[in-house]
């Protein structure tokens, strides 16, 4: 079976309590050019972001694709789930987690998300790539149809950016219909939508598969994080020297607007890199078989 | 939604640092179709920021503002930019 090819709904899901990060939305927005571009149509993908600031969520959709995007909410993730007609599911997670689950409302909870995949008619295969931070709470639940064959419910493979730690987003810029963007990207979740684009059979076995991309995502980010770590502690020495000579003009010029903001700035930079510095992300998968045998 | 590029002179009143964090994505820097062509915003973490044509701060606000709508956004091209995250290994 081949994803693309069959009856696939590409769900992108940014749930929040209250208004999502720029952030996050620039990942739907990067999603939805990926999807685009690896030949899926435009009507089997779904948006779901929170958010009261409708006007500026739906322009920073806009920047990913030409074609229109009608933006719902997370609720309407599982009103769908409800009456879903289609085979396959796939959803990409982004926003904000805890150890309770993806931030909204009401924390979307592991066994909520699985209970209610599996509980959409209709629907036989599912697989949830969870950027979130302690995606790992999402891991060793009922997630698969292997040890019952025959029961109801959608087999399910999930994928995890990280395990119980915060997930790590860094800069980066890409090509977007709209123009080059800047934003500090999930970059598990940006190498799982740039491998979907763009699939390599990772694993050697003839196929791209949903193991591929995971193979994919988790191999190229634990390389970027080495790399993104020695970057970080070279540009935090120096960012260290300027931010100590910003607090010193501060304090000899106090009040100024624009010198308070500057040492801001340099105070975000430093919190930024020493947060990639200081957080460990491992990759997972549950119920790794038929991911094996999934292509996309 | 457009996205635009700068020169560093074009609002000499930002500081390097502060075109920094905008480049790298941290902040977002911003015009909205409803405030006015000569207004650009910054969102520095919670905080909103009303710069006049130069860089200057007009004004300063806490909080959301879903009114003022994000329909350009501009980074500094004589900045440097994050690298690409590479597909190669």
């Amino acid at each position: 079976m081949s994803f693309i090819g069959e009856n696939t709904t590409w769900a992108l899901l940014l749930s929040s309590n209250g208004n999502p990060e720029s952030r996050h939305v620039q990942d739907i927005a990067f999603g939805l050019f990926c999807l685009e571009n690896a030949g899926i149509d435009p009507s089997h993908i779904r948006i779901y972001i929170d958010g009261s600031g409708r006007h500026s969520i739906e322009q920073f959709v806009s920047s990913g694709s030409h074609n229109h995007h009608n933006v719902y909410n997370s609720n309407d993730f599982f009103a769908d789930l409800a009456k879903n007609t289609n085979d396959n599911l796939v959803v990409f997670v982004t926003g904000h987690g805890t150890p309770y689950g993806i931030d909204g409302q009401a924390p979307i909870s592991p066994h909520r998300m699985i209970t209610e995949i599996k509980s959409s008619p209709n629907l036989k295969r599912a697989v949830v790539y969870l950027g979130q931070c302690y995606a790992g709470v999402f891991n060793y639940i009922g997630a698969g149809n292997r040890l019952t064959p025959g029961s109801a419910g959608a087999d399910v493979v999930l994928i995890g950016a990280t395990n119980l730690y915060e997930s790590i987003s860094v800069p980066t810029t890409e090509n977007l219909p709209s123009g080059q963007a800047q934003w500090v990207a999930n970059f598990f979740l940006l190498y799982v939508f740039k491998w979907i684009s763009a699939p390599i059979d990772i694993d050697g076995d003839g196929i791209s598969t949903i193991i591929d991309s995971f193979k994919f995502a988790g191999a190229a980010s634990n390389m970027q994080n080495k790399k993104l770590k020695i970057d970080s502690f070279r540009r935090s020495m120096d960012l260290h020297a300027r931010l100590l000579q910003a607090r010193e003009d501060v304090t000899q010029h106090p009040g100024d607007a624009t010198k308070i903001l500057t040492v801001t700035a340099l105070e975000t930079q430093v919190i930024e890199e020493l947060s990639v510095r200081y957080t460990h992300q491992e990759p997972w998968i549950l119920n790794a078989i038929p991911a094996q045998s999934w292509q996309i | 939604m457009e996205i635009k590029k700068l020169q560093s002179n074009e609002l000499p009143m930002i500081d390097l640092a502060v075109r920094e964090c905008v480049n790298l994505g941290q902040w977002l820097l911003f015009k909205s179709a409803t405030e006015g062509q000569e207004k650009f915003f910054l969102r520095a973490g919670a905080t909103l920021l009303t710069l006049d044509p130069t860089g200057n701060i007009v004004h300063s606000m806490d909080g959301v503002h879903d009114e003022i709508g994000v329909d350009e956004v501009f980074y500094f091209d004589d900045v440097l930019k994050p690298q690409t995250l590479s597909m190669n290994f």
